[in-house]
C-alpha cells in the first residue's frame, strides 16, 4: 500500500496532534486541520485526501455539514469520512452526516487505526 | 242580676242558663242607672274584675278604678259619646286586677232614654278578650320581626333590632344567641327595657360564657335543638339551672317569672336560640307565645341562613376577583364564538394588549403579522370544546410582534346562559430558552469534556505503543499534564456551579489589600500568555476590601483569560482600578472582538454562549462568568460589561470598600 494522505479536522490541537502521531507512527501522512471552514476549498487546491477524520462539534462549525457538502460534491463524495464525536447517538450523527463510519470519543488507538485502514482499503477496492 | 227596677224580666231557669254561658265565654253584665248613679255588677263581672262576689262598691267613679291609666281617656271619650250620640257603646280597654295583673276587656253596652231624650239606663257586657290581644299582639310583633328579618343581609344588626321590638309586648328580656365561627356560643343580641341591664347582662355573659357541654340552660337546648317553655318559673329550677353561686344571685335578683327558649335551625342544626323571659309576676307565657316563639326563630333562622350564603358567595366572589387580578399567570375569558370577554392583568401583560383591545379581538388574533397559523389556538379551543379541558403549547405574537412560547391550559364551562372558555396562559419562553441552554449545555458539556479526556488516554495509548526514546516520553508526559490540568479546570466549574446551585460554596472571607491582590493575580496571568501584555494602572489607592481571596482571584484570572481568548488581533490588555464615595471599582479592557448588544444583558446568566459569527474558536463550558457574578454578588459586589463590537470589552467589578473600619478604630 503506498503512503495514504489523512486529513484530520478538528478545532482542537491536542486531539489533532494526538492524531496526527498516531497516523504517522502506522506509516499514514497526516494533515492538521485545525480551520474547519477551510476544509472545503482546500479539496479543490489540495491534492485529494485518501480518507478524512472529521470532528463533529466544533466552535463556529459544524462538522456534519461539511461532510454533507463533501458527500454532495460529485467528484469528493467517493472520498471515505469518519466523523469523531463525543455524543452518544454517534451512529445517528454519522447518518446525519452522510458519513461513511463514525468513531466515539474518546476512543482506542487500535480502533482508530483498525476503522482507518479498513476505509483506507474499501476507497481502493472500489 | 239586679236587684230591682230592672226593665227586663227573665224566667229563672233562662238565668240560670245565662250564668252558665257568662261564665263559660268569660263574660260579666252590668247595668247602669245614670240618674242615680248605680252600677250593679252580675257575680261573673266580679270574677272577670277579680273581686269576690257582691263586693262591687256600685258607681262610675268605683268602675274607672279598675281602667288602666293608659286607656282611661279612651274609655271615658266612648262612654259620652254613647250617652249623647245614641251610638251604641262599644271599646277596649285593659283592666288591672286587684293582684296587680292585667287584664284586656271587650265593653259593649246600650243606653237607654227618657221621654226627653235623656239617658237613663244603660245596660251592657264586658268580656275578657286578654288571649285574643296577646295573639293579635304576637303575630303583629312576628309581621314586623318578618320585615326586619328580610330588610337586612347584616342578620346581627337585625336580630338587634328584633330583640329591641320585643320588649316590652313580648317579653321584659329578649336575647338572641348565636354559635360563631370558633364553635362559641355568642351573645349577639340583647335587649331590655333599661340599657343598663342590657350592659350587665353582656358582662354577665363575658364573665360565664356559655360551655356546650353543660347539661342545663342554652346548653342543653343547643343539644337537643327543642324549645323550653317555663310557663311558672319555681325557686327550685332556678336552683337546677344556676351553675354556681354567683349565678344563683344573679337569677334571683333578675327575677324571672316566665321564660322561653327556642332553637334557631339551619337544615336541623342548632345554630342559635332566641330567649324571652318575662319578669312581670303577671305574665306567664304558655303554648301560644311558644310557637309565636318557634315562628319567630324559624324566620330569624332563614334570615340568617340568606346573609350567610350571601356573604360565602360574596367571599368567594371577592377571593376568585383577587386571585384573577392577582394571578402571575394570564387568564382570558372567551365566548362561544372565540372573542375575548375578559382578561386579568397579567394577560395584558403578556400579550401587551389592554382589556379594551383584547374584547374586540379573536382566538386567532395572535398568529403574527400575515401568519397563517394561530399559535394553534383555535385547534386548541376546538380541542377543550370537545373534551371539556384541554393543554397545549404553542407560539403566539404579542402587540409588539416579540414572539412569546406559551403553555395553555383550557376549560370549557358550560353555564346558563352561555357557555365560555377559560384559559390560563403560562408564559414558558424562558423556561424553553433555559430548556434549549441546559441541553446545548450537556453536548458542550460533553465535548470538552471528552476533548481532554480523548487527548490523554490517546497519549497514554502511544507512550505504550509506540515510544521508544526518553526523549519523546517527557514531551508527550508534558502534553499530557497540559490535558490533566485543562480537564481539572472544567470539572472544577462543574462542582462550582453545583455548589453555587446547591448553595454549598464556602467563603473564607478576609480583609486585604486590593491592589496588591490585583497585583499577584495579573503577575501569575501573564506568566500563562505570551500574546498579551497586561497593562495596571492603579487610580485607586491601596483600600481595604473584605473578600475571598481564592474566589476573587478565580473571578479576576477568568475575566482576563477571557480577554485574551477573545482578542487574538490584539497584544494587551489593561487591568485598572478608580474610587467611588464607598466603592472600588476594577475594570478589565481588552480589544478584541467585543460582545453584541443583545448577548451583553445574557453574559452573566446560566448556560449562555454568545451565539453568532463572531463566536470563533473559544471553547468553554459558559459557565465562568456565571460564577463570576455569583461569587461578586455574595462578595457584596456588582459586575457589570460594556462592549462594542469589534472595538472590545470592558468588565467591571465594583466591591465595597472596608478600609474606613481602620481609620475609625484608630480615632
Amino acid at each position: 500500500m503506498n503512503q495514504s494522505t489523512i486529513w484530520v479536522v478538528d478545532d482542537d490541537e491536542s486531539i489533532l496532534q494526538v492524531i496526527s502521531i498516531i497516523l504517522e507512527q502506522e506509516d499514514l501522512i497526516p494533515l492538521a486541520i485545525n480551520e474547519p471552514q477551510k476544509v472545503v476549498s482546500m479539496l479543490e487546491t489540495h491534492p485529494i485526501p485518501n480518507l478524512i477524520l472529521l470532528d463533529v462539534l466544533m466552535s463556529g462549525t459544524d462538522g456534519r455539514d461539511i461532510s454533507r457538502t463533501i458527500k454532495n460534491h460529485h467528484i469528493h463524495k467517493s472520498i471515505p469520512i469518519i466523523i469523531m464525536t463525543a455524543d452518544i447517538q454517534a451512529e445517528a450523527k454519522a447518518s446525519e452526516a452522510m458519513a461513511d463510519d463514525f468513531i466515539r470519543k474518546p476512543f482506542d488507538i487500535d480502533e482508530l487505526v483498525d476503522k482507518v485502514k479498513q476505509h483506507l482499503h474499501t476507497g481502493i477496492t472500489t | 242580676m239586679g236587684k230591682n227596677s230592672n226593665p227586663n224580666t227573665y224566667s229563672s231557669k233562662e238565668r240560670e242558663r245565662f250564668k252558665l254561658g257568662q261564665q263559660a265565654a268569660q263574660i260579666g253584665t252590668f247595668e247602669w242607672d245614670i240618674r242615680e248613679n248605680k252600677i250593679e255588677w252580675t257575680v261573673e263581672l266580679e270574677t272577670l274584675y277579680g273581686i269576690p262576689p257582691n263586693t262591687f262598691s256600685g258607681t262610675y267613679h268605683d268602675w274607672i278604678q279598675f281602667i288602666h291609666p293608659d286607656d282611661l281617656i279612651q274609655v271615658e271619650i266612648q262612654i259620652q259619646k254613647a250617652l249623647y250620640s245614641k251610638a251604641p257603646y262599644q271599646s277596649e280597654f285593659r283592666i288591672i286586677k286587684p293582684d296587680g295583673s292585667i287584664r284586656w276587656i271587650l265593653g259593649k253596652g246600650e243606653v237607654q232614654y227618657d221621654k226627653h231624650k235623656n239617658p237613663v239606663w244603660m245596660i251592657g257586657v264586658n268580656m275578657d278578650i286578654t288571649e285574643r290581644k296577646q295573639i293579635e299582639n304576637n303575630m303583629r310583633f312576628l309581621s314586623q320581626a318578618s320585615k326586619l328579618l328580610s330588610s337586612s343581609l347584616d342578620y346581627i344588626i337585625t336580630l338587634e333590632t328584633v330583640a329591641k321590638l320585643a320588649v316590652p309586648h313580648i317579653g321584659d328580656w329578649c336575647a338572641v344567641d348565636i354559635i360563631n365561627e370558633h364553635d362559641e356560643v355568642e351573645l349577639v343580641a340583647v335587649a331590655h327595657s333599661d340599657p343598663e341591664k342590657v350592659q350587665w347582662a353582656k358582662e354577665l355573659r363575658a364573665q360565664y360564657p356559655i360551655n356546650l357541654s353543660d347539661q342545663h340552660g342554652l346548653a342543653n337546648i343547643f343539644r337537643t335543638g327543642k324549645s323550653e317553655l317555663y310557663s311558672v318559673i319555681s325557686d327550685q329550677l332556678i336552683k337546677n339551672t344556676a351553675r354556681n353561686e354567683d349565678e344563683l344571685r344573679i337569677f334571683e335578683e333578675v327575677e324571672f317569672t316566665s321564660v322561653i327558649v327556642v332553637p334557631i335551625k339551619i337544615r336541623r342544626k342548632t345554630i342559635g336560640t332566641i330567649s324571652l323571659v318575662a319578669t312581670n309576676q303577671h305574665r306567664h307565657y304558655d303554648q301560644k307565645d311558644l310557637e309565636m316563639a318557634e315562628e319567630l326563630a324559624s324566620r330569624a333562622a332563614l334570615a340568617i341562613e340568606n346573609s350567610r350564603l350571601y356573604k360565602t358567595a360574596q367571599t368567594a366572589q371577592k377571593n376568585y376577583e383577587s386571585l384573577f387580578q392577582g394571578m402571575a399567570d394570564a387568564v382570558l375569558v372567551v365566548d362561544e364564538y372565540g372573542y375575548y370577554l375578559n382578561a386579568n392583568p397579567a394577560a395584558e401583560k403578556l400579550f401587551g394588549f389592554k382589556l379594551k383591545e383584547l374584547q374586540n379581538m379573536k382566538i386567532g388574533d395572535f398568529g403574527g403579522e400575515g401568519s397563517a397559523t394561530d399559535g394553534g389556538l383555535s385547534t386548541h379551543f376546538a380541542q377543550a370544546r370537545a373534551n371539556g379541558s384541554y393543554q397545549s403549547e404553542g407560539v403566539i405574537y404579542r402587540k409588539d410582534g416579540l414572539p412569546r412560547q406559551i403553555e395553555v391550559h383550557t376549560t370549557y364551562l358550560k353555564q346558563d346562559r352561555r357557555n365560555v372558555f377559560s384559559s390560563v396562559f403560562r408564559d414558558i419562553t424562558q423556561r424553553k430558552e433555559l430548556e434549549n441552554r441546559k441541553d446545548e449545555f450537556l453536548s458542550i458539556a460533553s465535548h470538552e469534556l471528552k476533548t481532554p479526556v480523548t487527548s490523554i488516554k490517546a497519549y497514554a495509548q502511544i507512550l505504550r505503543k509506540y515510544v521508544k526514546t526518553e526523549e519523546r516520553t517527557s514531551e508527550y508526559v508534558k502534553n499530557l499534564n497540559k490535558q490533566i490540568d485543562k480537564l481539572d479546570q472544567l470539572v472544577q466549574d462543574l462542582l462550582d456551579i453545583s455548589k453555587i446551585q446547591s448553595g454549598k460554596i464556602t467563603y473564607n472571607e478576609e480583609e486585604v489589600y486590593l491592589n496588591e491582590t490585583i497585583e499577584d493575580i495579573v503577575r501569575d496571568m501573564q506568566h500563562s500568555t505570551d500574546t498579551h501584555i497586561i497593562q495596571t494602572y492603579y487610580q485607586a489607592a491601596n483600600v481595604l476590601v473584605q473578600i475571598d481571596k481564592y474566589r476573587f482571584s478565580q473571578v479576576l484570572s477568568n475575566i482576563i483569560s477571557n480577554a485574551i481568548k477573545y482578542s487574538p488581533q490584539s497584544d494587551h490588555l489593561i487591568v485598572s482600578t478608580a474610587h467611588t464615595p464607598k466603592t472600588v471599582i476594577i475594570t478589565v479592557q481588552d480589544f478584541g472582538i467585543g460582545i453584541p448588544a443583545e448577548a451583553q444583558q445574557h453574559l452573566f446568566e446560566r448556560f449562555y454562549r454568545v451565539e453568532g459569527k463572531v463566536r470563533e474558536s473559544f471553547p468553554g463550558f459558559g459557565l465562568g462568568l456565571f460564577i463570576a457574578a455569583e461569587i461578586i454578588h455574595r462578595l457584596n459586589g456588582e459586575i457589570w460589561v460594556e462592549s462594542t463590537e469589534g472595538k472590545g470589552s470592558t468588565f467591571y467589578i465594583e466591591l465595597p470598600v472596608t478600609g474606613r473600619k481602620k481609620r475609625k478604630s484608630s480615632v
